[in-house]
C-alpha cells in the first residue's frame, strides 16, 4: 500500500463544511450563478427541442399525411410486394368514394370529399397530421366521421356522437341520399379548405369500392430514405401500364437542413450559455479564492498538500452545485411547463383557433439529464483554475498575494506617458491576455447571439410572408378551372370605391402551342430526362408533338402589368426588353425550375387560342421565377410543356377580344383599408356567381400570426434569455475587473490619485471594453450575420433578412452604459473604507 | 522652520471594553530638512501615527498641520490632491503600479496633477538613486531594493514638504537595507528634504537626526 496515502477526507470535509458556512455571501453568489446557468441551459434546451418538434408536427399537418410515395389502383399482389420491401415503413390504402353535395350557410357549394382509409392509413399516416380527435373511426356501414371543416360547411355547430346526419352525395355510381350516424370528428390542417368525410370498410365493401378500382396506396418510407425507397419499389414491384410510383416531399425527412440549422443554432446558444456560466462561476470563485488566499497559505504552513487544498475548493463548489443545479432545473421546468404554456394561451386568440403549429412543450427527461451534465461540466471547468491557485500558493507568498501581475511578457516598455489616466486605462484593458480575451469573447458573443437569434426570427415575420404571398391589400381570384368571368360592372364598381389607390387585373387564356420540334427541342429533351423511364428522346418527342397537335397539351397565358418586368430588370443582370414586351413581341416563361427553359431564350414559339388554330409568333424574352410574379397554384398545372407564359396586355388583346379576367388585385390608400374592405364585402354579397375567392391582407396577416404564435413566443423567450445572460455577463465581468484590483486602486489613491481620477480611469477602461467590443461586432459579428442572412431563405421561401440596425444601436448603447457605469459603481461600493484600511488588506 | 505640527492626536477603535487606543494624545513638531525616526514595537501605534501625519487616515480627534494647512479640515478629494503635492510616501511593500514602467511610476503623482514633469530634476533623482538604466523596466522585473528606490524616487518627484516612510527597509536584506538608508539620508541632506521614517529597529533609527519613541499610542521621550 502506498505509504503516503492516509485517510484525511474527513478532515477535508470538515474544513470544507466550516469554511463554506463562513462564506455566506460568496455562497449565495455562487449558488445564484449555478442556478442561473442551469436554468438557462435547460430552458433553452427544452424550449428549443419543443420548437423543433412543433415545427415537424406543423409540416406533417400541412402535408396531411406522413406518407410520401403513392401508387394508384394497386392490385393485391402489388400491395403484397410493396409491403415486402425493407425500406417501406408502412403502406396504407385510401379509397376516394365521392363528394358530398350540400349548400353552406352562406349559400355556397360545400366542398367535402368522401373517402375510406384502412387501418394502417388511418393510424400511421393520417392521425399524426390531425388533432382534436373525438370519437373513433367508423366501423359499420352507416357510420361517418367528419373533419371540423366538413362540420362547418354542413353547419353542424354542436356535433354529438351517434347523431344522425342526412347527406346527399355523388359517387361514380350516381347521386344518392342517405342517413349516416356520426362516429367522430377531428381537426385537420391541410391548406385547402376542403372538408373530409370518412367512411367505414363495410360501406366500401357493400357498395363495391375497391383499392384496385378507386384507391391509392400510400407508402411511408424509413426516415431519410425516400429516394432509395422509391428506387427499391420501382425495381421490385411490377407495375401495370400507366401506373407509376408518385412521390411527394416527406415532411419527416424533410427539412433535414432546417433541423440542422436549428440544431446548430441551439448548440451555439448552449455553448454560449456554458461560457457565460463558466465566467459567472469562475469569477465568483476566483474572487473568493483570492480573498481567502491567506487561509489557504495558512493551511499549507500547517501541512496541507496542494491536492488536499484543491479538493477542499472543489468539494465546496460541489456542495453548492448540489443546491444550485436542482433549483435551476426546477425553475426551468416551471418556466417550460407553466410560464410558456400560459404565455401561449395568453397570446393565441381564444385558444381554440386552428393553429397548425402546436404550442406544446414536451417533457423529455434526457434534456434535464443533459442539462445537469452540462451544468456540472461548467462548474468543474470553472473551479479548476481557482483551485489550482489555492493549491499552488506558497505559504509565504500567500501573505503577499494580491492576485495581480503586470501580465506583460516584455519586461520593458518605452513610454513616458503612462501616468496619463487614459493611457493607464488602456494598458489595464490588455493586462491579462487571457482575461481580456474572455471578456471580449463574452461581451461579443452575448451581443451577437442575441442579434442573430432575434433578427433570424424577425426574418420569418409576417411582413416578409405578406410581401411574398400577399403584396396587395385585396385579391379576388376565380377558382379553377377557369370558366367564370367577372362581370364588367363588378369590376367597374370595384374601381369606383372611395379609397382605392390602385387596381390591377390579370387575364388569362388557354392556348395551344404549335408542335414544332425544332423550336421546342430543349423542352422535349428535359421531358425525356424527367420521365426517367427509359423512353428515348425520339419517342418522347413524337408523343409530345402528338399531344400538342391534338390539344391534349397546352399552356395558359397570363397578361401582366409592365411593372413586373420593370421590377425584374431592377434585380437581374439579364434584362428583358420592356418596349418589345409591351408591344407584344416578347413573352416570358414561368417558372424556372432549371429544366430547359434557359435554352428556350430567343426562340420564337407560336401560340393560338385553344382550338382556333390562329397561331401568333412571340419570342421568348425572359424567364420568371416564383418571386417575380406569383400566379396562385391551381393554374399551369395542366399537363404542359411550360408551366405558364406571361404576355403583355397588347399581346393578349391580339389573341382574344375578351380573355378571362381571373385575378383582381387592389391596393387601398394607407389607413383606409378597413373601409375599402367593408365596401368590397358589400359588393361581393351582390355577386350571384360564387366561384370566386376573396383574399384580404388583414385576414392573411391574422391567420399567419396566430399560426406563428408559438414560434414567436418560444423564439422570443430564447432571445430574452440570451439578452439577460449577456447583460449579466457584462456586469459580472466589469464587476470582477474592478473588485480584484481594489487594493491596487488603494495604492493609487495613496500616492495621490483622487477618487475622481480613479473613477475616470475606470470609466475609460469600460469605454475601451465597449469600444473594442463594438469594433468586433461591426467586423467579425457582421460577417457572422451575413452568413446567417444567406441561410434564412433555406428555412422558409418567404424569409427576408433585414440587418438589425436599430437593435444593434440599442445594444451598443446598453453595452456602453453598462461598461461606463458599472466600474464606477463597484469602485464606490468597495472604496468606502479608508485608504489605510484598504492598503492594510495587502499589508497584514 | 516648522513644516509639520501634530496636536493631541487620538485614534480610538471600538467602544467600552473592547476599546483600543491606537493613538493616545500624541503631539509633535517637525522642522524642515529634518530626518526623523519613529521607533516602537509592533502594535505601538507608530504606523497609525504615520498614516495620520500623511492624511491617509483620519484621527478620532486632534489636528495635523502641514505647511500651515489643517489636513483634516479638507474634503477627501482635495486632501488627496494636497497629499500628492506635499507628502511623499514610501511603503514597506513598495506599492508600485504594476502596469507602469519605472519612469511612469516615478512621475505618476506629477502627471496625476496634469503637470508636465521637470525632466532635469527627475533625471537628477534617478541618477542619484541609480535607476537611470532601469528607466523602462516594469516593476515586476526589479529586485526589492530596486523597487524601493523607485518608490523613494516617486516620493521625491513632487518635491513634497515631507516624506513619510513606513518601515522602508522591512522587506530588504541587510546589505540592501544599508544602501537604501544611506540613499535616504543623502537625499534628505542634498534636497533639504524632511523625512519621517518608521522602524522597529533601533540600529536603523540611529541613522536619523532625531528619534521619537512610541509605546501604547503615546510618545515616551524625545
Amino acid at each position: 500500500m502506498d505509504p503516503m496515502r492516509n485517510n484525511n477526507s474527513p478532515v477535508i470535509k470538515r474544513i470544507a463544511k466550516r469554511s463554506l458556512a463562513a462564506n455566506r455571501t460568496r455562497n449565495i453568489f455562487a449558488i445564484c450563478a449555478i442556478i442561473l446557468t442551469t436554468f438557462m441551459l435547460s430552458s433553452v434546451f427544452s424550449i428549443g427541442s419543443s420548437l423543433l418538434q412543433n415545427m415537424k408536427t406543423m409540416q406533417i399537418r400541412a402535408m396531411g399525411t406522413t406518407a410520401s410515395v403513392f401508387l394508384k389502383n394497386p392490385s393485391e399482389s402489388q400491395i403484397e410486394q410493396v409491403k415486402k420491401q425493407d425500406l417501406v415503413q408502412a403502406a396504407g390504402m385510401e379509397i376516394a368514394v365521392g363528394s358530398i353535395k350540400a349548400k353552406t350557410a352562406s349559400e355556397k357549394d360545400a366542398q367535402i370529399a368522401m373517402a375510406y382509409y384502412d387501418d394502417t392509413q388511418w393510424r400511421e399516416h393520417y392521425q399524426p397530421a390531425i388533432s382534436h380527435i373525438n370519437g373513433e373511426y367508423p366501423r359499420t356501414y352507416d357510420k361517418i366521421m367528419l373533419s371540423e371543416r366538413a362540420l362547418k360547411q354542413l353547419d353542424i355547430q354542436a356535433p354529438k356522437i351517434n347523431q344522425t346526419i342526412r347527406l346527399t352525395y355523388v359517387t361514380r355510381l350516381g347521386t344518392k341520399t342517405s342517413d349516416f350516424r356520426l362516429s367522430g370528428w377531428y381537426r385537420n390542417y391541410t391548406p385547402a379548405d376542403t372538408g373530409m368525410a370518412l367512411l367505414s370498410k363495410d360501406y366500401c365493401l357493400s357498395e363495391g369500392f375497391t383499392g384496385q378500382k378507386d384507391g391509392r396506396l400510400s407508402i411511408s418510407c424509413a426516415p431519410g430514405d425516400r429516394l432509395d425507397c422509391q428506387e427499391q419499389l420501382n425495381r421490385n414491384v411490377s407495375l401495370q401500364k400507366g401506373q407509376t410510383f408518385q412521390s411527394s416531399y416527406d415532411p419527416r425527412e424533410g427539412n433535414s437542413t432546417d433541423t440542422l440549422y436549428i440544431a446548430a443554432t441551439l448548440i451555439g446558444i448552449a455553448l454560449f450559455i456554458v461560457l457565460s456560466g463558466y465566467l459567472l462561476i469562475y469569477n465568483v470563485l476566483y474572487i473568493s479564492v483570492t480573498k481567502d488566499i491567506r487561509f489557504y497559505g495558512m493551511l499549507k504552513t500547517i501541512g496541507a498538500a496542494p491536492k488536499q487544498i484543491k479538493k477542499l475548493v472543489r468539494s465546496q463548489i460541489f456542495r453548492l452545485s448540489a443546491i444550485g443545479i436542482p433549483i435551476g432545473i426546477l425553475l426551468a421546468a416551471a418556466a417550460s411547463f407553466i410560464v410558456v404554456p400560459f404565455a401561449l394561451t395568453l397570446f393565441s386568440d381564444s385558444g381554440s383557433s386552428a393553429e397548425i403549429m402546436p404550442g406544446d412543450v414536451s417533457f423529455n427527461p434526457w434534456i434535464f439529464i443533459a442539462t445537469m451534465l452540462f451544468s456540472l461540466l461548467t462548474v468543474i471547468i470553472s473551479c479548476r483554475k481557482p483551485a489550482k491557485i489555492a493549491g499552488n500558493v506558497s505559504p509565504v507568498e500567500a501573505l503577499k498575494y494580491t492576485g495581480l501581475s503586470s501580465g506583460r511578457k516584455s519586461a520593458k516598455r518605452k513610454s513616458t506617458s503612462g501616468g496619463n489616466v487614459r493611457r493607464m486605462a488602456f494598458h489595464n484593458v490588455f493586462r491579462g491576455k487571457k482575461r481580456s480575451a474572455l471578456v471580449f469573447a463574452s461581451l461579443f458573443m452575448g451581443t451577437i447571439t442575441f442579434l442573430g437569434v432575434t433578427s433570424f426570427i424577425d426574418s420569418l415575420g409576417v411582413d416578409q410572408y405578406l410581401e411574398r404571398y400577399m403584396p396587395n391589400d385585396f385579391r379576388i381570384t376565380s377558382i379553377p378551372p377557369i370558366n367564370h368571368k367577372f362581370d364588367e360592372q363588378y369590376i367597374a364598381s370595384l374601381s369606383k370605391i372611395d379609397g382605392v389607390d390602385s387596381m390591377e387585373t390579370i387575364s388569362t387564356l388557354n392556348c395551344d402551342i404549335d408542335p414544332d420540334e425544332k423550336t421546342l427541342e430543349p423542352l422535349f429533351r428535359s421531358e425525356t430526362i424527367k420521365s426517367d423511364d427509359g423512353t428515348s428522346y425520339e419517342d418522347m418527342a413524337e408523343n409530345l408533338k402528338l399531344a400538342l397537335a391534338e390539344g391534349q397539351m397546352g399552356v395558359w397565358i397570363f397578361s401582366i402589368d409592365d411593372h413586373y418586368v420593370e421590377d425584374y430588370n431592377k434585380s437581374h443582370e439579364n434584362k428583358i426588353d420592356l418596349a418589345a414586351f409591351r408591344q407584344g413581341k416578347l413573352a416570358i416563361l414561368g417558372y424556372d425550375d432549371g429544366s430547359g427553359y434557359g435554352d428556350m431564350l430567343g426562340r420564337s414559339i407560336k401560340l393560338s387560342p385553344k382550338g382556333q388554330g390562329k397561331y401568333r409568333t412571340v419570342k421568348v424574352g425572359g424567364i420568371f421565377d416564383h418571386e417575380d410574379c406569383l400566379i396562385p397554384s391551381g393554374y399551369g398545372q395542366m399537363a404542359g410543356l411550360m408551366d405558364l407564359v406571361f404576355v403583355s396586355d397588347a399581346f393578349m388583346k391580339k389573341m382574344s377580344p375578351d380573355p378571362v379576367i381571373y385575378n383582381i388585385t387592389i391596393n387601398a390608400d394607407s389607413g383606409r383599408e378597413p373601409y375599402v374592405e367593408q365596401q368590397i364585402q358589400k359588393l361581393n354579397s351582390t355577386l350571384v356567381d360564387t366561384s370566386f375567392e376573396f383574399h384580404f391582407k388583414s385576414d392573411i396577416r391574422e391567420s399567419f400570426l396566430s399560426g406563428m404564435t408559438s414560434m414567436r413566443i418560444l423564439g422570443g423567450g430564447i432571445s430574452i434569455m440570451l439578452l439577460i445572460i449577456g447583460v449579466l455577463n457584462f456586469i459580472n465581468v466589469m464587476l470582477t475587473s474592478v473588485y480584484t484590483r481594489r487594493q491596487e486602486l488603494a495604492v493609487m489613491e495613496s500616492v495621490g490619485m483622487t477618487k475622481r481620477q480613479i473613477k475616470n480611469m475606470l470609466t475609460w477602461e469600460g469605454g475601451y471594453y465597449a469600444l473594442i467590443t463594438t469594433g468586433l461586432i461591426l467586423t467579425v459579428g457582421n460577417g457572422l450575420l451575413w452568413l446567417m442572412s444567406r441561410s434564412v431563405t433555406g428555412i422558409a421561401d418567404y424569409a427576408v433578412y433585414h440587418y438589425p440596425i436599430l437593435l444593434l444601436i440599442l445594444l451598443v448603447q446598453l453595452l456602453f452604459i453598462i461598461c461606463l457605469l458599472v466600474p464606477r459603481i463597484v469602485f464606490r461600493a468597495t472604496s468606502k473604507e479608508s485608504v489605510t484600511e484598504r492598503l492594510h488588506q495587502i499589508d497584514s | 522652520m516648522r513644516i509639520l505640527t501634530a496636536e493631541n492626536l487620538y485614534k480610538i477603535y471600538g467602544k467600552g471594553e473592547s476599546e483600543v487606543r491606537a493613538l493616545d494624545g500624541v503631539s509633535l513638531a517637525i522642522e524642515e530638512g529634518e530626518f526623523l525616526a519613529v521607533v516602537g514595537t509592533s502594535g505601538s501605534g507608530k504606523s497609525t501615527l504615520l498614516n495620520m501625519l500623511g492624511g491617509l487616515d483620519r484621527p478620532t480627534s486632534g489636528s495635523v498641520t502641514v505647511r500651515g494647512k489643517r489636513l483634516f479640515k479638507m474634503k477627501d478629494d482635495s486632501l488627496t490632491i494636497f497629499r500628492r503635492r506635499n507628502i511623499g510616501f514610501v511603503f514597506q511593500n513598495y506599492n508600485l503600479v504594476p502596469v507602469l514602467n519605472v519612469y511612469e511610476n516615478i512621475v505618476l503623482p506629477i502627471e496625476l496633477d496634469g503637470i508636465k514633469p521637470d525632466d532635469t530634476y527627475i533625471r537628477i533623482i534617478m541618477d542619484m538613486l541609480k535607476l537611470t538604466d532601469k528607466k523602462h523596466s516594469m516593476p515586476g522585473n526589479l529586485s526589492g531594493g530596486q523597487q524601493q528606490r523607485v518608490a523613494i524616487a516617486r516620493a521625491l518627484s513632487t518635491k513634497p514638504a515631507i516624506i513619510l516612510a513606513d518601515e522602508p527597509t522591512g522587506n530588504l536584506d541587510s546589505k540592501t537595507t544599508q544602501e537604501v538608508l544611506l540613499l535616504l539620508r543623502a537625499t534628505s541632506k542634498k534636497f533639504h528634504q524632511t523625512i519621517v521614517m518608521i522602524t522597529h529597529n533601533e540600529e536603523i533609527a540611529q541613522m536619523a537626526d532625531r528619534i521619537i519613541r512610541i509605546e501604547d499610542g503615546k510618545v515616551v521621550n524625545r
